[in-house]
């Protein structure tokens, strides 16, 4: 597994004709400064919206319990969704968390993934930007970046700072599919902004719900 | 003797709660912003002043003997009111205002085209609980404002423009295509062009309809004179995203014929009509039939000719004979319609060659669910050619866009219209994003 260098995703985004190989970020502000000769990624912008958590309203989470719509608006009940413009910023305090995206829209290519990695400039200060790092090949929308300050002070973040990069890998053995194969039932397709967790309509739920019943009949039989 | 007890201090309480309370909903407003049109910018700045002041005068009237100017109990009292009316009047255009999720990155969009006719124009886009689109002009409460006597710190904005939108809509990005109408009737008032209007129709009404001596006939075709106006004025500066916008609203039995818009059946044959003088459509021969000009692409063609069908075909006659009459009459004045738009829109409106040009590299990306924006080195697309590339989508490219994402159901076939909505919305926004970026780079240097 090599990281695609920059050069090669400068041709990926700028020179490819045929629409399945072509890498789409948009928009890159500023080129040079977010694809530096010699690195192997894209540097990504911080976005508008962000999610946050109303603890004080929060007993637990659990993503399984409930009717599908309850625990669909059970979620969203607990979070709440700003926008913090250009020019502006927000305050991350110790230990808090908070949902963002990256400015940048994203399309990779059948034989792309990337990594979500964040810069250590804003490592040093105790920000972590993502823990569901993978970016799969297909992916079509805004990344979402979950941001956690570990530090012991608050941070400030300013929507269009360079916040991340995504290091880009070469995927293979996707030959044949096609980028309908990948959309049908994804749930996040073209998301244009940080999005509530769609854990709900996860289809093992219901086996997992169905565990202790079936694990207590087969104990009683073991027996 | 103060005020307060005059009045009972229960009265100045409440009038104190209710401002202070003004001013906290102030705050929460100006904290969610994403992109801060000047007119909120403004209208928020003379309201927090305003607000101080209403605060402070409560206060003194409160604990201290009344100030000379209050001679009488009723003048303060009456004061007061009209300014805490004022105050809660802009709050209301505030609060619904562009705010949190809403589209808002269209309003300094929209200001742009605005202050092609009105160089001062400040937008506000305002969403209402009812399913309508609006057009206010605030002038009448400033004008409330200054009769207050207040003192200012902060000039009264010259032109500043209320645009209503249905809430329901809020996410349906090309349906505001509308807000184009909407600026039309500010254009038509800050024009006075009415009076012309009726210099010009009337004449050519009564050579259309001879003997046709109701005045009401020519009272309904002036109130439409200034929805037509609106409808052309829109089409010029928005091109066939207009027309399959107002098509749209239109088709939802919005307008009705009698009240102030003439029927949808009329306006979209105007519209057609209008297109085909503006170049997207030509006229076969002498059937009546539309076709394309090859500015617009065979779907497209194909699309419109089925309108042009449709309109020839279908419901006039199930219209009452009066509006009959009146539409006929009113074609007569087409032309002087068309005029008055063309000599306003002098060069600013969007033309079938640019159409032709931009719009069918925007349609092929959006198919490729990516929004139609680059970044670095590329030239922004314009924003009415943005909501065009999304009108085609929607009006003869869905299929190919369900494909794309293998909808089946219903569920997954309204997923790919929020998905093509999310689209259009986010290069609009980013169109902008590299505008600030570029202005803030401009800045340094």
């Amino acid at each position: 597994m090599s990281v695609i260098s920059s050069a090669v995703l400068k041709r990926r985004l700028f020179e490819t004709p045929d629409e399945r190989q072509r890498l789409y970020v948009v928009p890159i502000l500023d080129l040079e400064g977010q694809i530096r000769v010699g690195q192997g990624a894209i540097d990504v912008r911080l976005g508008t919206e962000f999610i946050f958590t109303r603890r004080v309203q929060l007993s637990h989470i659990d993503p399984y319990s409930g009717a599908p719509e309850e625990r669909a608006q059970h979620l969203k009940q607990y979070q709440e969704k700003i926008v913090i413009g250009l020019g502006s910023r927000m305050i991350l305090h110790p230990q808090q968390f908070a949902i963002g995206g990256t400015l940048e829209y994203f399309r990779l290519p059948l034989d792309l993934a990337g990594m979500v990695v964040g810069r250590s400039s804003w490592g040093r200060l105790g920000l972590v930007i993502a823990m569901a790092t993978m970016v799969h090949p297909g992916y079509t929308g805004v990344i979402t970046l979950e941001l956690q300050n570990l530090g012991d002070a608050p941070i400030a973040l300013y929507p269009g700072a360079r916040i991340g990069q995504i290091v880009f890998y070469e995927a293979t053995g996707n030959e044949g599919i096609e980028f309908k194969d990948l959309h049908r039932g994804a749930k996040y397709v073209g998301a244009i902004s940080a999005g509530f967790s769609r854990i709900s309509e996860d289809a093992e739920r219901e086996r997992i719900l169905r565990f202790s019943q079936h694990y207590r009949e087969a104990s009683r039989f073991l027996r | 003797m103060t005020i307060g007890e005059e009045f009972g201090n229960e009265l100045l309480v409440n009038l104190s709660r209710r401002a202070e309370s003004l001013q906290q909903s102030l705050d929460e407003i100006s904290a969610d912003t994403p992109y801060p049109s000047e007119a909120r910018t403004a209208l928020l700045r003379i309201l927090r002043d305003l607000t101080i002041a209403v605060i402070r005068r409560l206060e003194e009237l409160r604990i201290g003997p009344p100030p000379p100017e209050f001679a009488t109990i009723e003048a303060p009292a009456k004061r007061l009111g009209v300014v805490l009316n004022v105050l809660f009047r802009l709050m209301e255009s505030l609060v619904h205002s562009d705010v949190q999720r809403i589209p808002s990155a269209l309003v300094p969009a929209f200001e742009a085209i605005a202050r092609q006719f009105v160089p001062d124009a400040l937008v506000l886009v305002q969403y209402l609980w009812h399913y309508n689109f609006g057009y206010e002009n605030l002038s009448k409460v400033f004008r409330d404002w200054q009769t207050s006597g207040l003192p200012l710190a902060q000039p009264l904005p010259a032109s500043l423009i209320v645009l209503g939108f249905p809430m329901s809509e809020k996410d349906n990005v090309l349906l505001q295509c509308a807000f184009a109408h909407e600026l039309g009737h500010f254009i038509t008032q800050s024009e006075a062009l009415e009076n012309t209007v009726r210099v010009t129709i009337n004449p050519g009404l009564h050579q259309a309809i001879p003997g046709e001596t109701r005045p009401q006939l020519f009272d309904v075709i002036l109130r439409w004179y200034r929805e037509m106006f609106s409808d052309a004025f829109g089409l010029h500066l928005l091109g066939p995203a207009y027309f399959l916008a107002l098509a749209e609203i239109g088709l939802q039995g919005l307008a009705t014929p009698g009240a102030k818009h003439p029927p949808p059946y009329f306006r979209l044959t105007w519209m057609l009509e209008l297109m085909r003088r503006l170049r997207y459509l030509d006229m076969r021969g002498n059937s009546g039939e539309l076709t394309s000009t090859g500015r617009l692409d065979p779907v497209m063609k194909e699309h419109f000719e089925a309108w042009g069908r449709f309109l020839a075909t279908s419901p006039a006659p199930r219209l009452s004979a009066f509006y009959h009459c009146a539409i006929e009459a009113v074609k007569e004045a087409l032309s002087n319609i068309r005029a008055e738009v063309d000599g306003i829109v002098q060069d600013k409106g969007y033309t079938a060659e640019r159409f032709a040009v931009e719009v069918g590299p925007l349609v092929k990306r959006i198919l490729q669910l990516v929004p139609p924006v680059d970044g670095d080195g590329v030239p922004n697309p314009s924003f009415v050619s943005i909501l065009n590339a999304g009108w085609v989508v929607k009006s003869t490219r869905l299929n190919d866009l369900e494909a794309t994402v293998t909808a089946v159901d219903l569920e997954e076939k309204r997923e790919v219209l929020r998905i093509l909505n999310g689209l259009v919305y986010k290069a609009i926004e980013y169109r902008l994003v590299r505008q600030v970026w570029a202005r803030a780079g401009e800045a340094m240097s």
